[in-house]
């Protein structure tokens, strides 16, 4: 039997860069096939030639052992194709139900809104994903409209389904009953296609995976045959692997040290800079300092915000957040965490309780939770992004005229501390891969020594190098004496990183008392359990 | 810079194919093309002021263009260039008629800072039923250029009448210290067409070159990643209404002082819609926005002179002809030079 899908020496270049060099990929009926890659390594590209939405520039097309030629998604779509991207396709001024319906070619003209919304919940009750049709797609968080691609996709009879990250905002409690919906998938013989980080999800989700590398592919393996240590080291690299030991061991020991972190005492924030270089111990000294008097970085007593655009608001929510702090905030998407950050930017109004941030506007570093929507703009440049906030600062302007070299130096800086693929400073940030838009809002947001780190799912797309370098990151940032608040839907990251755990449900914010079964109590409490 | 390169290259390219349809056009009527094309080219540039003349036209499309270009970089869908251009003129032609006494240093400066003033408001009327009473801008700014007109006819039958016209259609001429001084006086070239090209210098500048122009770009391509970078997003969006219905109302005044003199009760000759095409065939890259003025400006006068060619015993160019022509080829340019196909999840 041939397989399902063939694709044969797929090139696809944009402007002098080469995203795909030749790439082959099969997939069968019957089968999840992950797609595993660095940043960039172009596992979207790809899809989106399978998709229809990219042309290539040499290779072909097999689907049933016959070449195609796919001009547009509508294309694939006809072919039992479909495709959920790693960036979404809403109509942001429509319901959840009218988006999902959106396009159904056998919905009929009179479709009274009624009837949309039911058949809109029914297909989100048997899928298991929570979404109110009712709601407004431009009212939801980014893991809410996840979940609305996901039925977008998911109600439509596929033969094939190419899901580009689909788990990056989801919770545990969310990606188990899409497994399962895979799974069934999968028997009754779909093809699917799973892009994915994680290798854990990888290992328990997926029959074969194709690992890509700065477009080429490294080959096609068993899952059940190829271990872990394996995957990772090709998505490393060997000489970057040992790179990673290093930063492991840092991790580790600031682990140890952060254990002990409410009893947390000045001379070990001085000893943690002494592993810095000299200039940094002087300045975390002087951070020590500053300590003493201004500890306190954010205080919230029983505050209250209004539900504003994105609903819930806060409620009662008490918070402490001092210098040198590392708090996580456990929750499913869409129980307040934006509520919590725009409180804490001061966008969204109080209606009671007392709040007291101690950091000006400027020292407040923001990881935004949708990259495209509100960190970057990306009809502008590499450099133009890089400096969205401070452009206006010397040495970027002196008298209301910009110093492009300065721009473009800062932002070459940040490309190679955090290795973002760039053709250039130049490129547009709509050119970048999902993984390295991402990396740039990092590197733009933790640059310099922000008081206040308000991080929403930072490693949100990134490869496992960077999310172990960006980790690091947020870890020194606290370690400097900065207060790191860590909104997170990845439960592993916020045990790995955190201090202490706070869980969000609707509005409220409760604390997840640091002990054994932790896990279980904080899968019980996202799920409403009350204290 | 390489961005309006690129848009360069395409606005080239878009125009030649302009030139290409308007031939095939009259081919299909029954015109010889190389006749055509001979007194097309003959009338936009044979010659010191048949040259002179397309300059005359390309200067206030030039200036309402970058208006224009302005706005729409900054997100506001401001079409009311025609109106803002009318409302400078009338500003610049009531003040200007006033200064006989004053020196030409004053005088000339103060008319065209009236029509700049006047653009301004009339754009910050749209401005001020955007941003408080969430009147959509496309709507507003199309029905101030009908208030435009009227306004202008008002006053010149009115306040401005030249007591000395029998229709009383036309107002007096602004005092001579009030015109712009004149490049060459033989072909009627004035400094307008000096202040047209300082202008997109300036918009060009300001645009990349400086942190207010930055900010503008930023608030138009994404709002919402504005807000949350604390910039100023109402502020930014007032003032590109108001430094586009300046420009429009500097191109008014320019008009006024540099090539006619007075007013007429029906004095609109369409820039400010053609404004739009000149900007979007340029991708809103200022310096791409001087040859696109320049395109258009040929095409005017171009098809000015067929309608009064003798074309080989052919009878002349009909104006039905040219006008259709003349819309074609805005079409096809605005079909070539629109954005690139957004391709994807981006
Ligand atoms: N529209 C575009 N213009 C220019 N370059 C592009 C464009 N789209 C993708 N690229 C480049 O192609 C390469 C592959 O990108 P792709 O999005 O396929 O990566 P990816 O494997 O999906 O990465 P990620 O894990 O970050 O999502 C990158 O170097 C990217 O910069
Ligand atoms: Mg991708």
């Amino acid at each position: 039997m041939p397989p399902l899908v063939e694709l044969r020496g797929i090139e696809k270049r944009f402007g002098g860069i080469r995203a795909l060099a030749g790439v082959s990929f099969e997939l069968c009926a019957g089968e999840i096939h992950a797609l595993l890659g660095e940043n960039g390594a172009g596992k979207s590209t790809l899809m989106r030639i399978l998709f229809g939405l990219l042309r290539t520039d040499a290779g072909d097309i097999r689907i049933d052992g016959r070449t195609v030629t796919l001009h547009r998604p509508e294309d694939a779509r006809r072919l039992g194709i479909g495709m959920v991207h790693q960036h979404f396709m809403l109509v942001e001024r429509m319901s959840v139900a009218e988006n999902v319906l959106l396009g159904d070619r056998g919905a009929g003209f009179w479709r009274t809104p009624a009837s949309l919304r039911r058949r809109a919940a029914e297909a989100a009750a048997r899928l298991g994903l929570d979404v109110d049709p009712h709601a407004l797609v431009e009212q939801l968080s980014v893991g809410q409209r996840q979940r609305v691609e996901l039925l977008k996709a998911l109600r439509r009879p596929v033969r094939v389904l190419i899901l580009d990250e689909p788990t990056a905002v989801l919770t545990p409690g969310e990606i188990e009953p899409l497994f399962a919906t895979l799974r069934r998938l999968r028997d009754s013989g779909c093809a699917v296609v799973f892009i994915s980080h994680k290798l854990g999800e990888i290992s328990t989700l997926c029959d074969r995976v194709t690992v890509l590398r700065r477009g080429q592919s490294l080959g096609t393996f068993p899952v059940a045959d190829t271990p872990i240590e394996r995957l990772a080291g090709m998505m490393l690299g060997a000489e970057e692997q040992v790179e990673n030991r290093k930063s492991k061991v840092e991790i580790g020991s600031v682990e140890s040290s952060k254990r002990r972190n409410d009893e947390r005492s000045k001379s070990q924030i001085v000893e943690a800079g002494k592993t810095e270089t000299g200039n940094e111990k002087t300045t975390s000294a002087t951070g020590v300092a500053q300590h003493a008097e201004a500890d306190v970085i954010v205080d919230m007593r029983a505050v209250s915000s209004e539900s504003g655009e994105r609903p819930p608001g806060l409620e009662r929510v008490d918070l402490c957040l001092r210098a040198g702090d590392l708090i996580g905030v456990a929750g499913v998407d869409g129980n307040g965490q934006a509520a919590l950050i725009e409180t804490l930017l001061g966008l969204r109004r109080v209606t009671a309780g007392d709040l007291r941030v101690a950091a000006a506007p400027h020292e407040i570093a923001h990881v935004a939770d949708d990259r495209q929507r509100e960190a970057l703009v990306l009809p502008l440049s590499v450099a133009e992004n890089a400096v969205l906030k401070m452009h206006a600062r010397p040495p970027f302007a002196r008298r209301g005229v910009l110093r492009w070299p300065a721009v473009r130096g800062f932002a070459r800086e940040l490309i190679g501390q955090y290795d973002i693929r760039a053709r250039s400073e130049r490129a547009q940030a709509v050119e970048l891969s999902g993984g390295n838009q991402q990396k740039l809002v990092v590197a733009r947001e933790l640059h310099g020594r922000p008081r206040l780190v308000l991080a929403v799912n930072p490693t949100r797309g990134l490869d496992l190098g960077a999310t172990r370098y960006v980790r690091a990151r947020l870890l020194e940032a606290a370690r400097r004496g900065a207060a790191v608040l860590l909104v997170s839907t990845d439960l592993d990251e916020i045990l790995e990183l955190s201090h202490r755990v706070f869980v969000l449900y609707r509005g409220r914010l409760r604390q997840a008392e640091t002990a054994d079964g932790l896990v279980q109590r904080i899968a019980a409490l996202m799920a409403g359990a009350t204290a | 810079m390489r961005h309006a390169v690129r848009a360069l290259g395409a606005s080239m390219a878009a125009a030649a194919a302009g030139i290409a349809v308007l031939l095939a056009v009259a081919w299909l009527c029954g015109y010889p093309p190389a006749a055509v094309l001979r007194v097309f080219a003959q009338s936009v540039a044979g010659g010191a002021d048949r040259l002179s003349a397309t300059l005359l036209v390309a200067c206030p499309l030039l200036l309402t263009g970058l208006g224009v270009c302005v706005a729409f970089r900054c997100g506001v869908w401001n079409i009311g260039a025609e109106g803002q251009y009318l409302v400078g003129a009338l500003a610049a032609c009531a003040v200007g008629i006033h200064l006989g006494t004053w020196p030409a240093w004053v005088a000339a400066p103060l008319t065209l800072l009236a029509g700049v003033v006047a653009g301004a408001i009339w754009a910050g009327l749209a401005a001020w039923l955007k941003l408080a009473r969430r009147v959509q801008e496309v709507l507003s700014t199309i029905l101030l250029n009908f208030v435009a007109i009227q306004l202008v006819a008002i006053m010149v039958h009115g306040p401005l009448a030249d007591p000395l016209s029998a229709q009383r259609d036309t107002t007096s001429s602004i005092a001579a210290a009030a015109r712009l001084p004149l490049l060459s006086s033989r072909h009627g070239l004035h400094a307008g067409v000096a202040i047209a090209l300082l202008a997109a210098v300036g918009a060009w500048f300001f645009l990349r070159h400086t942190v207010p122009g930055l900010r503008l770009r930023i608030v138009g391509a994404n709002p919402i990643a504005a807000r949350l970078a604390r910039l100023p997003v109402t502020g930014y969006t007032a003032g590109a209404f108001l430094l586009s219905g300046a420009l429009a109302g500097l191109a008014g005044a320019v008009e006024i002082a540099g090539n006619s003199y007075y007013l007429t009760a029906r004095y609109g000759a369409g820039y400010g819609y053609t404004a739009i095409a000149v900007a979007m065939l340029a991708r809103l890259s200022p310096p791409a926005i001087v040859p696109a003025a320049l395109f258009f400006a040929m095409l005017d006068t171009g098809v000015r002179g067929l309608q009064h060619a003798d074309l080989e015993g052919a009878a002349s160019f009909p104006t039905t002809l040219t006008f259709a022509a003349q819309g074609g080829v805005v079409l096809l340019v605005a079909w070539l030079a629109g954005p690139p196909k957004r391709t994807g999840e981006t």
